[in-house]
């Protein structure tokens, strides 16, 4: 009777914030799907990241988004049926790496990605939902070079104005610097920087700023981007875990930092979106929806119009 | 009282409940546990069928705990490091160019797509006339190409990034269509031969007790909207028993803060402030029975999204959107409104908060009144206006009791506006409420 029954349960995929993932079959259609277990032993009953990711992607549906198919429940879980999808992002990458040296995917990739990643993320703010959560990880693809946006486990609706919010969100080598810095008042532009960190290292191969604190995430932001001040950002100096005493540093040419690790040259196009998603101050970030028609992309909306 | 039964009925009837394409979220595991016998929480007068040694109170006097919270410490040094967008430093993406380029396909005739696509799913009937007095009015606004002569105030807040200004038009669009989606399916409290006719004052003593904890528990006001919203769209399919109404109403509170809040309070304080008529396992069994009901359609356009939206056409009048947070509060509190959608009831809201304020007689509304409202011409439209008259009335006459509501805008921290309001309301009964719409 049970329709989990419907079916089969292959191998594991792996752990996601809040659950495990496994392959599975559907025994009447034979088509294969994603199945995400949550456990229902909770102290606290069902988690809020399931109510909040069933509930929010049950109102996405886009082509750069995975799509939710169904949830079961049966005794003690849950189980998310999503659409199946043949890799992620963060595996891919590591696929490609040679020996211990990781190498970046081609710039045309890159960019396919990039905007695919991009449109999914303007119809998630356009559905008034921050995602929260950006990281090759949670960016699946398959073979026809789709990609789309999954686990919404830290996603959240927002509303105008946007309340104030948790600060413990996102991975922390793709949490932007406001949030590092204690802001509660992010918007969409929280999402903007994990793409800007993301797109930097699908063209390297390694990630950005791969930081194992707090303190040194930020450190490894400003050695790069230079550190903020009232001037650039208004306002910094009044975040919460802003420190004054840090000391000052210019930016660096972030050419010659990703250079070194794509035999692609980079040029001006590429380098002057990039900064457009890596601005430290949150409000001067593009938002998903202007990086789309960035003449990087020129191709592509040129093509579509 | 046939009352465990009517609910073993309503567990059943509700397996049924699904969506044909999105399949059974309902499963028959799903259970609320019923081993308890009928222990009336709501009736005072039936203290004596009390069968647990356990006394347990009416819900109608259910103290609430006053112990202080863990979490009462939250949001207090929050205060908002607000920062403002410098002038657009990229001439490229002027905000016009930006909307017309997008606006085009993707968002709008996704939207619309997905609108035809939910219609054809769900059949046709399910929501009443309004939804088609609505769709009209929307698509009155879009062919005519606007209303004429309204201001783009959104624009003005581009650089604010709270306002999220590039993305309110696509935003509001989908509220205004989602709105109708998660709708109660109809308004159980009015019609008595409903199946799930429910008493106006059952629900009057239920939302009233969500307002009392919801306050208690320092939840965002959103959260409370929230919890009256699903509670309402349950009991819009599911009969519950008297018994369970207490469970059905901490359990509504208890999702909508996991679907809002940053900060949740424990199931064991939830279980607390029913003072033993929930425990913690049975709001754990009602969360999951709810929520498969529900098909775990949580999110919803809550009304302060459009209240704010109005009030900026308001230049942000404070006095007047307090007024206007009241007035919607009681709203959603009494029974006459529950099938109406949240852009409806809070332009109601702040067109009776204008009109209590403006002494002056400045306009009943304007253009741009009407644009942010999402199309609402309150002087043109009887309907509403005959809503407004309702919802004055309710307020002037309280005949439905709403203590800890009335009591909650009697303090400086909510602006104390209910004694302005009721004061105006009751004159303008008296008066044939001839300054309603004059």
């Amino acid at each position: 009777m049970s329709s989990s029954s419907q079916f089969k349960q292959l191998e594991k995929l792996g752990n996601g914030t809040y659950a495990t993932v496994y392959k599975g079959l559907n025994k009447t259609t034979g088509v294969y799907v994603a199945l995400k277990e949550v456990k229902l032993d909770s102290e606290e009953g069902t988690p809020s990241t399931a109510i909040r990711e069933i509930s929010l992607m049950k109102e996405l549906k886009h082509e750069n988004i995975v799509r939710l198919y169904d949830v079961i429940h049966t005794e003690n879980k849950l189980t998310l049926v999503f659409e199946f999808m043949d890799n992620d992002l963060k595996k891919y990458m590591d696929s490609r790496t040679v020996g211990n040296t990781p190498r970046g995917l081609e710039l045309n990739l890159v960019k396919y990605f990039q905007w695919q990643l991009l449109q999914g993320l303007a119809f998630c703010h356009e559905n008034k939902i921050l995602h929260r959560d950006l990281k090759p990880q949670n960016l699946l693809i398959n073979k026809k070079g789709q990609l789309k946006l999954g686990d919404f486990g830290l996603a959240r609706a927002f509303g105008i104005p946007v309340n104030t919010f948790s600060s413990e969100v996102v991975t922390l080598w793709y949490r932007a610097p406001d949030v590092l810095m204690g802001s509660r008042t992010y918007s969409t532009s929280i999402d903007i920087w994990s793409c800007g960190c993301i797109l930097a290292e699908m063209i390297t191969g390694k990630p950005l700023f791969p930081g194992t604190n707090d303190e040194e995430q930020l450190k490894l932001i400003f050695d790069i981007m230079g550190t903020p001040n009232e001037s650039l950002w208004p306002g910094v100096t009044k975040l919460p875990k802003y420190n004054p005493n840090i000391q000052q540093r210019a930016s660096r040419d972030l050419r010659q930092v990703l250079q070194p690790h794509t035999k692609e040259p980079l040029d001006g196009n590429i380098m002057d979106f990039l900064h457009g998603l890596l601005q430290l101050n949150p409000d001067m970030r593009l938002s998903a929806k202007q990086a789309l028609h960035h003449p990087w992309f020129a191709e592509y909306y040129h093509h579509a119009s | 009282m046939g009352g465990s039964q009517d609910y073993e009925q309503s567990i059943k009837r509700s397996s049924l409940i699904h969506n044909e394409n999105e399949k059974q979220l309902c499963s028959e595991d799903m259970t609320i546990s019923q081993e308890k016998k009928i222990n009336p929480v709501i009736d005072s007068s039936s203290k004596h069928h009390i069968q647990n040694s356990k006394p347990r109170r009416a819900l109608t006097d259910v103290p609430v705990n006053n112990n202080p919270l863990s979490q009462n410490k939250r949001l207090t040094n929050t205060k908002a490091v607000k920062v403002r967008r410098e002038e657009d430093i990229r001439p490229i993406f002027s905000a016009a160019q930006k909307r017309q380029i997008y606006n085009d396909r993707t968002a709008t005739s996704t939207a619309s797509a997905a609108v035809a696509k939910k219609e054809g799913e769900e059949g046709e009937g399910e929501y009443d006339d309004l939804s088609i007095v609505r769709k009209k009015r929307r698509t009155g606004v879009e062919e005519t190409g606007e209303i004429v002569g309204w201001k783009d105030l959104d624009y003005v807040e581009k650089n604010d990034t709270a306002m999220v200004a590039e993305y309110s038009t696509e935003i509001f669009d989908f509220l205004y269509t989602r709105e109708l989606e998660t709708l109660p399916s109809h308004n159980y409290l009015l019609d008595k031969t409903s199946k799930y006719y429910l008493r106006p004052s059952m629900r009057a003593i239920l939302v009233d007790w969500l307002v009392e904890v919801h306050e208690k528990f320092q939840c965002y006001p959103e959260t409370l909207f929230l919890s009256i919203n699903l509670m309402d769209r349950f009991l819009a399919k599911n009969k519950v028993t008297m018994n369970k109404l207490q469970l059905l109403a901490v359990t509504s509170l208890f999702i909508a803060a996991k679907f809002e809040e940053v900060n949740l309070p424990k199931l064991a304080e939830y279980a607390y402030i029913t003072d033993g008529a929930a425990s913690k396992n049975d709001i754990k069994n009602a969360e999951m029975f709810m929520l498969t009901s529900l098909e775990f359609n949580i999110g919803w356009p809550n009304p302060l999204n459009f209240l704010r939206r109005i009030s900026k056409a308001d230049d942000y009048n404070l006095v007047n959107r307090n007024i206007g947070k009241f007035i919607l509060e009681y709203a959603y509190c009494c029974h006459h409104f529950i099938h109406l959608p949240p852009s409806t009831i809070s332009a109601m809201a702040m067109y009776i908060a204008r009109r209590m304020t403006n002494r002056s007689k400045n306009e009943l509304w304007n253009k741009t009144l009407q644009h942010y409202s999402g199309g609402i011409d309150p002087t043109e439209d009887e309907v509403f206006q005959s809503r407004c008259i309702d919802l004055v009335t309710d307020i002037a006459s309280s005949k439905i009791r709403l203590d800890s509501l009335v009591l909650k805008y009697k303090k400086p921290r909510y602006g104390s506006v209910y004694f302005q309001a009721f004061n105006w309301c009751k004159a303008e009964m008296d008066s044939n409420f001839q300054n309603l719409f004059h």
